[in-house]
């Protein structure tokens, strides 16, 4: 069994990266998993808002449109043939992709050149760049 | 058909990403295209300026990539898929970013440094431009 990890942010490029994980499953669909992966960006990101219960209201909508982003990327997969399962984590993006690829063995990490928080001009995000110097597996960086 | 553009240039990790490559075609081996990729740096001696001595430089550095690339490709032999290699001159990157676009490849498959980059980088020169150049997907291989 080859694992895929495809860490998704609702972005076109995670959307590309997603298609190509797919394509290289082509041919040999019983062989693969695919995991998608997606971070929510929890409490530090709103270091401005103090109050405790609007805090709290915003991370569950996070959550939410995490889990649901999941739920509309892993449709893609039926009649695909291909297994595939969700996961959802909190924390640093790059920092828990690496960490969890590393940790379930992954074969390779494929992943947009950059997603929603870059800037045009940059060809690879913050993101990207990190996963790709702390993977310790191969990365795919789709454009 | 699917092509994998493979840049090799001796170093252990360009192996690596052979490898990979050879694992992303398992299974479907009559539908994958492996091209092995080297790239001679000629002309890269500023130094030396009397024209006969580059000449001769430019003609080891290119015998000694083609023996590269036959080594390299007798080792995929076995492996049951297509391929075959091209060997180029001039500056890496530059060659191969041109090279996979206009010959539509797939997917580029590079090892994360090679032989020139210090121990302390993670992405070297080459393969740090190639990511930025490259019109198809990149995979960096470590």
């Amino acid at each position: 069994m080859r694992k895929l990890l495809v860490p998704i942010d609702g972005s076109e490029a995670s959307e590309r990266a997603l298609q190509t994980a797919i394509d290289l499953c082509k041919g040999r669909e019983k062989d693969y998993l695919i995991t998608l992966l997606h971070v929510s960006v929890i409490e530090y990101h709103y270091a401005g808002i103090g109050i405790a219960a609007v805090r709290a209201n915003i991370d569950e909508s996070i959550v939410r449109e995490g889990d649901q982003m999941l739920r509309t990327a892993s449709n893609q997969f039926e009649n695909s043939g291909i297994e595939v399962d969700t996961v959802h984590l909190q924390g640093y993006a790059a920092q828990e992709i690496c960490q969890y690829a590393e940790e379930n063995r992954y074969d390779m990490i494929v992943i947009g050149n950059r997603g929603l928080g870059t800037f045009g001009k940059f060809i690879l995000g913050s993101v990207s760049h990190k996963v790709v110097h702390h993977a310790s597996c191969p990365v795919l960086i789709v454009k | 058909m699917y092509k994998l553009l493979v840049p090799i240039d001796g170093s252990e990790v360009a192996e690596r990403a052979m490898q990979t490559a050879v694992s992303l075609c398992q299974k479907r081996e009559g539908e994958t295209h492996i091209t092995l990729l080297h790239v001679a740096s000629v002309e890269y001696y500023p130094g030396m300026a009397v024209a006969s001595v580059n000449i001769n430089l430019d003609e080891t550095v290119s015998k000694e990539g083609e023996e590269l690339l036959q080594e390299s490709l007798n080792k995929l032999k076995n492996a049951g898929i297509h391929v075959d290699y091209v060997l180029l001159k001039g500056y890496a990157a530059k060659e191969i970013c041109e090279y996979a676009n206009e010959n539509g490849y797939d997917m580029i498959v590079i090892g994360n440094r090679g032989r020139g980059a210090f121990g302390e980088l993670i992405l070297g020169s080459v393969s740090h431009k190639v990511l930025h150049h490259a019109k198809c997907p990149v995979l960096i291989v470590k």
